[in-house]
This record gives structure tokens, C-alpha cells and sequence, in this order.
């Protein structure tokens, strides 16, 4: 469960919350694309999901449509990791079957205490 | 001083803190004093405890902590009965810090949860702490904390909340606090209670109750371990969760208090390693297996080139040839496993039970598998100890009775296979119970399902694998047999006695996890259980359909692909090739289909005049005339809108646009239902809808987006594009008519009939267009990377748009007003006006689709430079450190700007939701407090806060919770002495909110263009107060845009300022502005 994967296609943002997770004892899996991403979680079923909104194949809601719908994947956390902050994107997300929403930028002080604030008792 | 000299050199903490106490004593000599002063608080700070709580631990040199005995992975113990957990590892931790005084007490929960309210026991692991609890117990606090799933059977509905399971059964395990909750508010609930959480799922299995409502971890664990395959986790609850903490004997507080500290010491990584390694631990404690063999054995072993074992070739999924040839099962797995330790000599030889039997007996082979020991077998076999054990279960008819014992087979028949030993159990110890010998476990239990016998007894796992398998759908585990459960073991033969031996430590060898992993992997085997067979239907079934050998199709005529009736009228598309396959198999006849509209062919199904609708989407509207198979297609909806359109990202963009929709379509339903804002109009075909979007009679389209993409291709219309996505699907169904409830089961077996290869291939030949889904987004990135360049740009114009906007405002107001000599400029100052509006529009909108390209960036500001400010790899030196702060905290600034243009821009688009909230005042004044008092304290100024109570609102909270806090933050940051008053008060149907600090004021001048964009007094007042100079303009903009109301100032210059703002207490949702109109 130690296990976190991160689907983002930016690579800065994929290397801070990488560096993020992993000085927190975390081990990082990458996926730059959507498809990339549902693969990865059903090959190794990570502890939890980071996933980012805007991706180049598809967008983050099917990536979270796919997941939920597998019978593998299904329990496994997703926070939502995003700047595309409308109203109601949250709503919208968390209706999506995301567990946690967190907002970018991040700020790495507080970041994790966000993200076992929103996973509390997931993992 | 003791104590922590035995500290720095015992731990391996202490280790570390002694190494870089030598170094800095080296570094810094003679100031040895200071340092051990330093290192002392550092190092066993972590567990601090005070002078009582170390005489407390002295006189204790033990201390008993009771675990469960039987939850895991919670806590449990193991088969060679050691404490096992994620409470046990806890304790363990703990023990590495008390000098291992914990002494670890295992048993049921009833009974340790006695000991320690009777102070026979001092504390407990996995205990939720409760109010009702708290007489008994002193609770730490949660040391895990996992959530409660609802799981049902694989083939139940959906069940994702409590409020689902209203009048159903539910079981729930003896005197948990789920059963507390059910009772108190679920009492529509049928609650059974069970004394495990095996026997709960147990009856879950079998059907004895319809869902089991409990800790996630637990019933995965014993689902996955005890193979239970037909079940599924469905909805996560919010009720209860499993809080596990340590519960503390009441008269002993003092080590409440020292397990907490011990808890608190706990790292979050160490936190996690406890949780996350449980339960491969085992693994890592394994010595090498070689090692455990004597040397006698190690000796034999060597002299040894191959070991034949027979295995058992149709018994799946235990042991089985598959269709490649190859030997599978999960004995097989467990060979494997045994094999690994003893160097891959063994060999497997599958062939039936009897024959390999014979061969070991006569010394042709060296052992078989799958064998349950008995004295009469003694004579030639010596047997190891069992590799697994599987209960025994009754096998009968889904609507039959249960049968609690064997006893309530007396005067039926059982079905067995021949030459098993449940032959002879039966007939000695159950004469009254009539026994059918089969040849085969498949023959026994088709026989029970033909009605030939009454029940099956056998292997659970075996039994539910050839339900599947042979998709006996009538028969169900209808019970379990009161014997001990199946142990299969292994026999070799006689004159190898040493063997056995060997194969016994093997299996001893085995890890629970590895063990643990076996299982896994063959539930996920049995659920995909193979569905290549042949349809089998029941003689119920086949009578009803020799019955109704035709049926009447109703069918979309033109929704291509996924169904529609071409020129010849013949049927085709997607759901045409399903129809006729599924037609195809039940050897049924279809009736000549009508050319019909949709809505037609609703009104004849509501009438009965049609038997089965192909391609339907499930809705409870249609639910009333209609039943449906599981969805067999799925195709997303999307929005359509023409090219040239503002940019759409959602649903909420079509707010006050007209919108198409097809008549009928379930579309329109879900829109009415979840965006009553968006204006429908309907139309009879998508086509139809398409020429209107086209032509700009509409807005947009919601709609399927196979179906709109085909028609948008084949009739070419090039100003349509894909818009956005929406949440919703269109699942299709197969719909039958309510009063032919027989054929669904039926349908739902031909549908499982086709595989994913046929399903795959038909949508391939009729969907072969791609598409390009949602936004293009790589465009607008293309356009934003030119974004952070032009940033300055964008709000100098920004502004300058917004305030020319107002001057032409103003000016036309005048020239209204003068005669027709001006009328020619009129125009031309309406015409720019017109203009300048389209350019604001533009700009808002710009600035909101580029938002999130600004964020990207600031994302690696904020987020590498916070980084090196915590020092996660490293330290910075102090220059540095000072540099990084300021990047950091400018990066910070300009997302605070960002984010207060965006909120601008979008509330003069118009593209703000007013939510329309009920609070109480008093709640958003105190959360306002809560967020900035410590800040007003700091800077050493007073707060009094006089509001009415019970001020009922009716309006948007966050927005006037935004503006509190603005006008809270402004006094603040403006005042360096005295203090802020905040006021409010009732006057009539408004509130009058007041916020007074005693700062530097506002000249007259000032205050007029106090509420202006990028207004900040500072450049006079030499106050660098921060800011985005946003703040007031916003709060403006959100008082009079969207709360109706107005806001102000008094202030005299170095006397202090008087902000106010005055909403209604209700607002008037006539008043919102749908503004989403004008963007």
C-alpha cells in the first residue's frame, strides 16, 4: 500500500509530487497518459491514486470511470490532483467516484497532511 | 542520566543520536555541557515521560494487553499459534521502546473485553472507543482506521448505501457497533448477528442473508483465504468505519497516557510500514527450508532424482488438465510451493483418483495428491499433515430449503460421486438419507439441478467452481455439513516414511501470505470462470420459450449505428448483430419490424404491443413498463455544439442556452432532473437536431456520441464539433415487457454467451469512425504558452477594457440625453459599446480557459521551492534559504492574484452560481474569527465581536464568508495598534455587518476610489501591508453582483476606517442574474 500511482503528463509536476511521495516514504509509480494509467493500476494495484485532470489520450474522469468499473481497481483510492479549479469541478469530481480532491499548485508543506486528511482511514 | 545513557547506547536511535553527539562534541570542543543538554531533548524527547510515569513503569515491570484472536488481519493467531496483527505490530513497536514489558494476552473479544473492564487485563488492542465505553475504559487515541463496505452477492443489484438495504436481511458480526447503528437508525433492516466474520460471509454465500456490512480489510482477507468467490464489495459507508484503538482499565490513566506517547513516537512512515507489510511479515522471518531438514532427510533428498506424484486431472479448480494440456489447480499451486523447497524433484501425474490411488499402492508412483486420511488407508500410505482444509456444503435447488445438518436430508436423496468417502459417511452414520452414486462431481450436481436428486454434499470451492462453470444457475450452497472440514493432505507410499516428514515441513514452510497469495490468485481465476460453453437453460426455461416462439421488436428506425431500419427494412446496426445472435441461440422468430419513432415505440411498449426493445437505456420512468437486462453497450454522451462557439467545458456552460435533445431519450430526463437551468427543446431525430445545430437554431446537443459523430460524418456537417463530456452514459439494455419477467434471466444468458472477442468485433464493424473526445485541449494549450509571457499584458488590458467600458457607459447615458444633432455619434458610440462588451466577453472567457495553463507553472514555483524550504534532500544555506522563501512567497502572491482575477473575470461574465444556502450568521462570523484571530493576537491587537444570535440567512455562505473575511483582513493588516470591532445587525430584511479597526484611515479622495481594481493605499501610507490589491474591488463585485446588496466606507484620515456591507437576509432568486447568457 506503500505503493502511489501518479498519472500526470506534466513532467515538473510529475517530478514534485514524486519527490513529494517518495521523501514520504512512498513508492512512485509514473503514467503520463490516461490509458497508461489504467493499465498500470490494474497491473499493480497501488496503495492509492494521484491523478491528474487534463491528460492527452483521455481525460480524467473516463481514467476514473475505467478504474471504478474494474473489478480489480475499483476500491482503490483516487485523489483527484488538479488546477482546472471551476465551480463545481469539485462536486463534479467527487460525483465522478473520486475519493479526495486536492488542488495545484500544491504546496509540499502541507501536501501530505492534505492528502491522509482526505485518504483518512483509506490508507 | 541513566536512563538516557542506556538509552543512546541500546537503541538504534540512541545510535544515531550518539554518532552526531560525538560529532558536534568533536566540532565544538569543550562545550560538552550545552551539547548533552541539546542531544537530551532531542533524543528520547519523542517518548517524554515524566517523573511519574518512569516510577509508574518501574513498579510495572509487565503490563498485559489483550488482542482478538480471530479477526484478521486486525489481529488474529496464526495456525502455529502465534499472536498475529496489525495490533500485534503496534505492540511490538512499542516493545522495541518499553524494554519489551508489553506481554501480549490473545483471546475472543467478549472475554478480553471482560478482562479489562474487570482490571484482570490491563488494556486492549482493537477497541472503537465510544461514549458508553468510556465508564470501563481510558482510549488512546485510533491507532488504524479502515472504512465499512456493504458486500452482497456477485449477482445482487446494486447496493451502494445503508438506505439501499431497507427491508432486506443484513448480518453483521455479535455485538459490534454496526448493530447499534442499524437498529437506531436503519430499522427497516433485518439485522442477524453471527460470531464471526467467516460465518457472517458464510451465510452471506450462501444466501442466507442478502448483504454483510463490515470492516474492508477483514472480509477481504477472509474472502480471499477461505475462497469464497461469490461475493463483492459494493458502496462504502459513512456511518462507522473500524476505529481501532487501545482501550486502558479505568483506574490505570497513567498508562493511557504512556501508550499514547508510545503511539505519538510512531513515525507516519513506520505507521505505514506496520499497516502496508502485515501481512508479508511472516516472509521475511523465513529461514532457509533446506536448514530445517535433518541431515538424514537432506541426505535422502540428494539420493533422489524424480518423485512421481499423482494428481487428480478433472477435479477444478483443485487439480485439473486445462484445455492446453497443462496441469492447473490450486493443489497444483501448493505442489508448486512445495516443489520450490525441495528442489523441483517432484514430478505430477495426472490421471482419475482411483488410478493413481492403485499405483501408489503398488509403489508405480511415489505419492498422490488430494487425499483425506482414513485407518483403512493407513495400510498404504503414509500421510503428511493437510495443505488445506475446505468445508463440506450442501448443493441444492436456489428456492429449496436449507439444510442445517444432514439429519434434514431424511427421506430425500443425496447426490454423491462415486467411491468418495461422503458415500460411506452417509451411509453409515445418515441411513435415513437416500443415496444416487455419480460418476462425476459434474454428474452429481447436473442431477440435483435436473430435480433427479434433492442435494449435493461436497467441497465448497469445487462445487461453486462447476456452478459457474456449468452454469447451473438453479442451484445454490443451500448449507454446510456439520463434519469437520475436507483436509487434503498427501500420501506417499508406505515404505517412504520419510518423505512424508520432509513434505510436512514443506507445508509447515508455507507462509500464511504465500498461502494468502495461492488463494488470491484462484479467486480471481473463479470469478472469469470460463463462459465458452453452450447456452444451458433450465426445462422451465426451454418450456417458456417453446411457448412464445416469436417475439416483437421495437426498434429506433434511424439511430445508426446502434440501430436503425434501412431502405429495404431490414434491421440493422450494433444492437441488430446482439439481436440476432441472442435470437439466433434461443431459436426464437422475429416478427416484421415496423418503421416506427422512438416515442412510438414507447407508447406500444407501454401498451404491450411490443415484447422486447434491443437497445434501451434503463431509466425508473421506463422501469414502470419495462424490465432490463444488464447494459450489453455503452456509449458516453457528449455535448455538440457548432464550432464557432464559446468555449463549453460542462453542463453548467449550457446554463440559459437552448439545447436539443430527442424526444423520448432518456437524455432529457437526466437533464431535467440534475440541470433544470439549461433550456430544452426537443426533437424527433437526431438528425433533425443536427440540421437545427447546424444552422444555429440551437445552442448545443447533448447526446450520444457514437451515434451524432456517424451522422455528423455521413452528412457531412463541418461546423459541428465535440464540445465537452458529459458524467452521463447511455448503458444500453435489453427491455422486455413487465409481464415477461421469465424471458430476462433468460436473455441475460445469451448475453453472457457472446465474449468480449464477438462484442469487440461487432462494434468494430459498425463504429469504425474516430473521434476526437472533449476538449482540444493541446490547442488551448498551444494558445496559453505564450500565456505567462503576455500575464502583464493581459491585466493591464484587462482593466483598461473594463474602465474605457465605463466611461462609453457613461458618455451614451449624456448623449441619450442630448438632441438629434448628436444622434450620429450615438450610434457610433453604441456600436463601439457593443464591441467593447464582445472584447470583455472575450476576455473573461480567455481568462478562465487559461487559468489553469497560469496554475501549471506555479506549480513548479510554489511546489520545488517549498520543497527546498523543508529540506527534504538536503539542507539550504541561509542566503539561500532567504532567496527560496521570497520565490516561494511571490509565487504565492501571484497565485492570489490569479485567483482573484479569475473570481473577477467570472463574476463579470457572468459565470458565477449564486448557491442558495441556509446558515445562521453567527457560524460564518465565527469561522472568520477562528481564521484570523491568531494573526490579529500576533500583531498584538484586540477583537470584540458583537453580532445578534440566531440571525437566519438565506443566501450564497461562501461568497459572504469571502467578503467577511476581506473587509477582517483589510482592518487588520491596516491597523499596528488598538483593534477591530466587528458588528452586525438586523435592520428589517437586511443585515448590516460592520468591521471598525482603529488603523491609518482613508482620506476623502481615497475612499472614492477605494473600491477600484488595483487601488492599494500603501504608495501614500508607507504601510507595506501586502496584497493583491484585489481584495476590495472583489468584495464589491460579490456584495452587489451577487448577494444584492451594497458595501461602503467611513473613514477619517490616522482615526481608522468603517467598512461595511449590507446584504439581504434572504436573497431574491428572481434577482440572480442567469448571466450565463450573455457570455
Amino acid at each position: 500500500m506503500s505503493t502511489v500511482l501518479v498519472i500526470e503528463d506534466n513532467v515538473d509536476n510529475m517530478l514534485l509530487i514524486s519527490d513529494i511521495l517518495e521523501a514520504n516514504g512512498y513508492t512512485v509509480l509514473q503514467a503520463e497518459t490516461g490509458m497508461q494509467g489504467v493499465e498500470m493500476a490494474e497491473e499493480h494495484l497501488p496503495g492509492f491514486i494521484i491523478l491528474d485532470i487534463q491528460l492527452p489520450d483521455i481525460i480524467g474522469n473516463e481514467v476514473l470511470a475505467i478504474i471504478r468499473s474494474k473489478e480489480k481497481t475499483r476500491t482503490i483510492p483516487v485523489v483527484a490532483m488538479t488546477s482546472y479549479a471551476m465551480a463545481g469541478d469539485r462536486e463534479r469530481l467527487l460525483a465522478a467516484g473520486c475519493d479526495a480532491y486536492v488542488e495545484k499548485p500544491i504546496d509540499p508543506g502541507s501536501v501530505m497532511a492534505q492528502l491522509k486528511e482526505v485518504l483518512r482511514g483509506k490508507i | 542520566m541513566g536512563e538516557l545513557l542506556k538509552y543512546l547506547i541500546i537503541t538504534e536511535r540512541g545510535k544515531q543520536q550518539l554518532s552526531s553527539l560525538l560529532l558536534i562534541l568533536m566540532l565544538s570542543m569543550g562545550l560538552v555541557f550545552p551539547v548533552v543538554g541539546v542531544s537530551a531533548e532531542e533524543g528520547p524527547a519523542a517518548i517524554q515521560l515524566t517523573a511519574s510515569e518512569h516510577a509508574w513503569l518501574e513498579k510495572h515491570p509487565t503490563i498485559r494487553i489483550g488482542i482478538m484472536n480471530a479477526w484478521p488481519p486486525m489481529d488474529y493467531v496464526d495456525t502455529s499459534g502465534r499472536p498475529q496483527g496489525i495490533g500485534v505490530e503496534f505492540i511490538r513497536a512499542f516493545n522495541k521502546r518499553l524494554d519489551n514489558r508489553l506481554e501480549i494476552v490473545p483471546g475472543p473479544w467478549g472475554e478480553i473485553y471482560k478482562a479489562v473492564k474487570d482490571k484482570q487485563l490491563d488494556a486492549l488492542m482493537d477497541i472503537t472507543p465510544l461514549p458508553s465505553r468510556e465508564e470501563f475504559f481510558h482510549f488512546t487515541e485510533p491507532y488504524i482506521e479502515v472504512p465499512h463496505l456493504i458486500f452482497t452477492h456477485q449477482n445482487a443489484p446494486q447496493m451502494s448505501s445503508l438506505a439501499n438495504l431497507a427491508g432486506k436481511t443484513v448480518g453483521v458480526e455479535k455485538g459490534f457497533f454496526i448493530v447499534t447503528v442499524l437498529h437506531d437508525k436503519y430499522p427497516q433492516i433485518k439485522v442477524r448477528e453471527y460470531t464471526t466474520t467467516s460465518d457472517v460471509l458464510d451465510a452471506l454465500s450462501k444466501g442466507e442473508v442478502d448483504a454483510y456490512v463490515g470492516n474492508r480489510a477483514g472480509a477481504n482477507y477472509i474472502i480471499e483465504n477461505e475462497l469464497i468467490t461469490n461475493l463483492q464489495a459494493q458502496g462504502k459507508i459513512s456511518e462507522t468505519s473500524s476505529i481501532n484503538a487501545i482501550g486502558v482499565r479505568k483506574d490505570w490513566p497513567i498508562l493511557r497516557s504512556i501508550l499514547q506517547k508510545l503511539l505519538n513516537d510512531i513515525s507516519p512512515q513506520e505507521h505505514l510500514q506496520i499497516i502496508n507489510t502485515f501481512p508479508r511479515l511472516e516472509a521475511s522471518e523465513r529461514r532457509a527450508f533446506a536448514n530445517t531438514l535433518s541431515l538424514e532427510e537432506r541426505t535422502w533428498l540428494s539420493e533422489q532424482t524424480e518423485i512421481h506424484i499423482g494428481v487428480m486431472n478433472a477435479w477444478p479448480p483443485m487439480s485439473y488438465v486445462d484445455k492446453g494440456g497443462i496441469v492447473q489447480g490450486i493443489g497444483i499451486d501448493y505442489l508448486e510451493a512445495i516443489n520450490k523447497r525441495l528442489g523441483g524433484l517432484l514430478v505430477p501425474e495426472p490421471a482419475p483418483f482411483k488410478q493413481n490411488y492403485d499405483k501408489v499402492k503398488n509403489k508405480q508412483l511415489d505419492g498422490i495428491m488430494d487425499i483425506t486420511p482414513k485407518p483403512e488407508r493407513e495400510a498404504f500410505f503414509e500421510f503428511s499433515k493437510p495443505y488445506i482444509t475446505i468445508p463440506h456444503v450442501f448443493v441444492a435447488s436456489k428456492d429449496g430449503p436449507y439444510y442445517d445438518s444432514a439429519e434434514d436430508l431424511n427421506g430425500r436423496i443425496v447426490a454423491l460421486e462415486k467411491g468418495y468417502y461422503n458415500v460411506k459417511l452417509f451411509k453409515n452414520q445418515f441411513p435415513q438419507v437416500r443415496v444416487k452414486e455419480y460418476p462425476s462431481t459434474v454428474d452429481a450436481l447436473e442431477a440435483v439441478s435436473r430435480g433427479e436428486a434433492d442435494a449435493y454434499a461436497g467441497n465448497r470451492v469445487v462445487a461453486m467452481y462447476l456452478i459457474e462453470q456449468e452454469l447451473l444457475f438453479n442451484l445454490a450452497v443451500q448449507g454446510r455439513m456439520k463434519k469437520p472440514p475436507v483436509k487434503l493432505n498427501i500420501g506417499v507410499r508406505k515404505d517412504w516414511p520419510i518423505l512424508a516428514r520432509i513434505i510436512d515441513r514443506a507445508i509447515a514452510d508455507i507462509s500464511p501470505d504465500e498461502a494468502h497469495q495461492i488463494h488470491k490468485r484462484w479467486v480471481g481465476e473463479l470469478k472469469k470462470v470460463a463462459q465458452d460453453l453452450t447456452l444451458k437453460l433450465s426445462k422451465e426455461e426451454r418450456t417458456w420459450l417453446d411457448n412464445h416462439s416469436t417475439v416483437r421488436l421495437g426498434v429506433d428506425h434511424e439511430w445508426p449505428p446502434v440501430e436503425w431500419i434501412d431502405e429495404q427494412g431490414h434491421y440493422q446496426g450494433v444492437a441488430s448483430e446482439h439481436i440476432e445472435l441472442i435470437t439466433d441461440m434461443l431459436a426464437l422468430q422475429v416478427a416484421p419490424i415496423e418503421r416506427l419513432l422512438w416515442t412510438e415505440v414507447l407508447e406500444r411498449a407501454k401498451r404491450g404491443e411490443i415484447d422486447l426493445l434491443p437497445a434501451v437505456v434503463a431509466s425508473p420512468e421506463r422501469s414502470k413498463y419495462l424490465n432490463f437486462t444488464s447494459p450489453y453497450l455503452s456509449f458516453p454522451f457528449v455535448i455538440f455544439s457548432r464550432d464557432n462557439a464559446p468555449l463549453i467545458t460542462e453542463l453548467r456552460d449550457l446554463y440559459g442556452k437552448l439545447v436539443a435533445v430527442e424526444e423520448g431519450y432518456v437524455s432529457s430526463e437526466y437533464l431535467q432532473r440534475d440541470h433544470p437551468r439549461i433550456k430544452l427543446t426537443t426533437y424527433k431525430t437526431t438528425h433533425d437536431i443536427l440540421q437545427a445545430l447546424s444552422l444555429g437554431e440551437v445552442d448545443a446537443y447533448v447526446g450520444n456520441l457514437t451515434v451524432a459523430s456517424y451522422l455528423i460524418k455521413k452528412s457531412g456537417y463541418t461546423n459541428i464539433k465535440v464540445a465537452a463530456p458529459t458524467p452521463y452514459n447511455f448503458d444500453l439494455s435489453i427491455g422486455v415487457r413487465k409481464d415477461w419477467p421469465e424471458l430476462t434471466p433468460i436473455l441475460e444468458k445469451a448475453l453472457s454467451m457472446i465474449d468480449e472477442e464477438q462484442r469487440n468485433e461487432i462494434r468494430q464493424k459498425w463504429l469504425t469512425l474516430h473521434y476526437e473526445v472533449g476538449v482540444d485541449y493541446k490547442l488551448v494549450k498551444r494558445v496559453a504558452v505564450g500565456a505567462a509571457i503576455i500575464i502583464f499584458f493581459i491585466l493591464l488590458w484587462l482593466f483598461f477594457v473594463y474602465r474605457k467600458d465605463r466611461m462609453l457607459l457613461n458618455a451614451k447615458a449624456e448623449t441619450d440625453k442630448a438632441n438629434q444633432a448628436y444622434q450620429i455619434a450615438n450610434d457610433q458610440l453604441l456600436q463601439a459599446n457593443v464591441k467593447l462588451k464582445e472584447m470583455d466577453k472575450m476576455k473573461s472567457m480567455f481568462i478562465a480557459s487559461i487559468s489553469h495553463e497560469l496554475r501549471t507553472p506555479l506549480n513548479s514555483i510554489i511546489g520545488f521551492s517549498g520543497m527546498m524550504l523543508q529540506g527534504s534532500f538536503g539542507e539550504l544555506n541561509e542566503k539561500y534559504q532567504d532567496y527560496t522563501t521570497r520565490v516561494n512567497r511571490s509565487g504565492k502572491h501571484l497565485l492570489g492574484l490569479i485567483t482573484d482575477i479569475i473570481d473577477i473575470s467570472k463574476i463579470e461574465a457572468g459565470r458565477v452560481d449564486v448557491m442558495q444556502d441556509d446558515f445562521v450568521l453567527e457560524e460564518i462570523v465565527s469561522e472568520a474569527v477562528e481564521g484570523l484571530g491568531q494573526q490579529i493576537e500576533k500583531k498584538g491587537l484586540y477583537l470584540k465581536v458583537d453580532i445578534p444570535q440566531d440571525v437566519a440567512m438565506h443566501t450564497d455562505r461562501r461568497r459572504l464568508y469571502q467578503c467577511l473575511l476581506n473587509m477582517l483582513s483589510n482592518a487588520m493588516k491596516y491597523s499596528e495598534k488598538g483593534g477591530i470591532m466587528l458588528t452586525a445587525e438586523e435592520q428589517e430584511d437586511e443585515v448590516l455587518l460592520t468591521v471598525r479597526d482603529t488603523g491609518i484611515g482613508i482620506s476623502e479622495t481615497d475612499q472614492i476610489r477605494l473600491f477600484e481594481a488595483f487601488e492599494r493605499m500603501d504608495s501614500h501610507l508607507k504601510v507595506n501591508a501586502g496584497g493583491t490589491g484585489l481584495g476590495l474591488y472583489l468584495t464589491k463585485k460579490i456584495a452587489t453582483d451577487l448577494l444584492q446588496g451594497e458595501v461602503g466606507v467611513e473613514s477619517t484620515l490616522g482615526e481608522g476606517s468603517t467598512f461595511w456591507i449590507r446584504v439581504p437576509k434572504r436573497i431574491n432568486p428572481a434577482k440572480i442574474t442567469v448571466s450565463a447568457e450573455e457570455v
